[in-house]
């Protein structure tokens, strides 16, 4: 069984990016700055071992070695914290893919570096994979909103050549986003987001062959790596 | 139908969404590609028929633990069955993850009608899910003209 935090504990160690206590010379936004970070990363690890429903308040406080009223300062609630750390994460996650996708030319290039990219970077922030890709889905509005606009970023990989204006172009991005977002949350659920790499030419396969059809899926299944940038 | 005692409300229920929508393929012998259109129009409808059921089963899928994931994986695989002559003019059968893609892209579509309260929509998407379901196998063109094809024999 994996070990996790308790769920009450009054006191625990000093996490290593926390204050110390007394004079320290920081102004008071910058002691904010810092105890917002921790409980966002407070809130990224509790739902990576607990999932969205089973993270409290109390857990993500202990975590981030914050006051309840701290807490409460600087968010209305679970759900709003939640939301801001999906927000700090996804746009991380977008930007490495979107920074990959530039590096190359050709369009199937293009899509390879960025889903090389972004599987790679959720691969080394498996918690962080997990509340994106699987968790946001139960969580609030306020996170389902953000994660329409992430949806609407990802469709824009999928602009290939020849794909057919208007609302038929619109229909096979969003297909191909919802395919792999789904792909993603199926993998990670199953625990497996540590080896989302290895999905890279499958993944291509799946992704090009209603743009490029079957002979050039085929060929991502075999075709070496791009350098992701 | 499978035996082996009652299974739990949602699981029974997507039991019988992928029911109808194997009942609408099973109907349409004209081709596959016509059976897959109708697998999703059948399961569709079925679903908007039953807006209280497709609600609390689409819920309690997100984020309830495992038990809900693998209900949500075995809906997909089985609707995968139905994808798996597509790919039998294919040279060399390509990774099962297109074809729970596919699927998962389906499944995906029907989750943000429900959770965005536009279930009584889905019958309307009924040809883009077809486009996104067919594309891999007809190409963007081929689907999109079965899709306009249908328009014009049934005036939908």
């Amino acid at each position: 069984m994996a070990v996790s935090a308790p769920r009450a504990a009054p006191r625990r160690a000093r996490r290593p990016d926390q204050l110390t206590g007394g004079r320290h010379g920081l102004s008071a936004d910058q002691v904010r700055a810092s105890q917002r970070a921790r409980i966002v990363r407070a809130m990224t690890e509790a739902v990576g071992e607990h999932g969205y429903h089973g993270v409290r308040v109390a857990d993500v406080v202990w975590r981030a070695g914050v006051s309840r009223k701290t807490f409460y300062e600087l968010f209305a609630g679970k759900d709003d914290c939640f939301a801001v750390t999906y927000g700090f994460w996804i746009d991380r996650l977008l930007a490495t893919t979107a920074t990959a996708f530039e590096t190359q030319a050709d369009w199937v290039d293009r899509l390879r570096a960025a889903l090389t990219a972004l599987l790679g970077a959720a691969a080394r922030e498996p918690h962080a994979a997990r509340l994106c890709f699987s968790e946001v889905v139960a969580a609030g509005d306020a996170a389902q909103q953000r994660r329409e606009r992430a949806t609407e970023a990802l469709g824009r990989l999928f602009d290939a050549p020849g794909t057919p204006a208007g609302p038929l172009g619109e229909t096979l991005r969003a297909g191909r986003v919802s395919e792999l977002c789904e792909t993603l949350r199926r993998e990670i659920a199953a625990g497996r987001a540590e080896q989302l790499p290895d999905l890279v030419p499958e993944l291509m396969c799946a992704m090009v062959l209603p743009f490029l059809g079957m002979d050039a899926a085929q060929r991502e299944l075999t075709r070496g790596a791009t350098p992701a940038g | 139908m499978s035996g082996g005692g009652s299974p739990p409300p949602a699981e029974s229920f997507a039991d019988q969404a992928f029911a109808a929508a194997a009942s609408a393929y099973a109907d349409t012998p004209e081709s596959w590609e016509r059976a897959v259109q109708a697998a999703i129009a059948g399961l569709f409808e079925f679903l908007v028929e039953r807006p209280r059921q497709t609600r609390a089963c689409i819920e309690a899928d997100c984020g309830a633990g495992p038990p809900a994931l693998a209900r949500r994986d075995r809906a997909i695989e089985r609707f995968t069955e139905l994808l798996a002559p597509g790919f039998a003019a294919a040279p060399a059968p390509p990774p099962a993850i297109v074809a729970e893609a596919i699927a998962g892209g389906i499944y995906e579509l029907i989750r943000s009608y429900v959770l965005e309260g536009r279930l009584h929509e889905l019958p309307d998407v009924v040809p883009d899910a077809t486009v996104v379901a067919l594309s891999p196998f007809l190409g963007a063109a081929g689907a999109v003209d079965l899709v306009s094809s249908t328009k014009l024999r049934t005036g939908r």
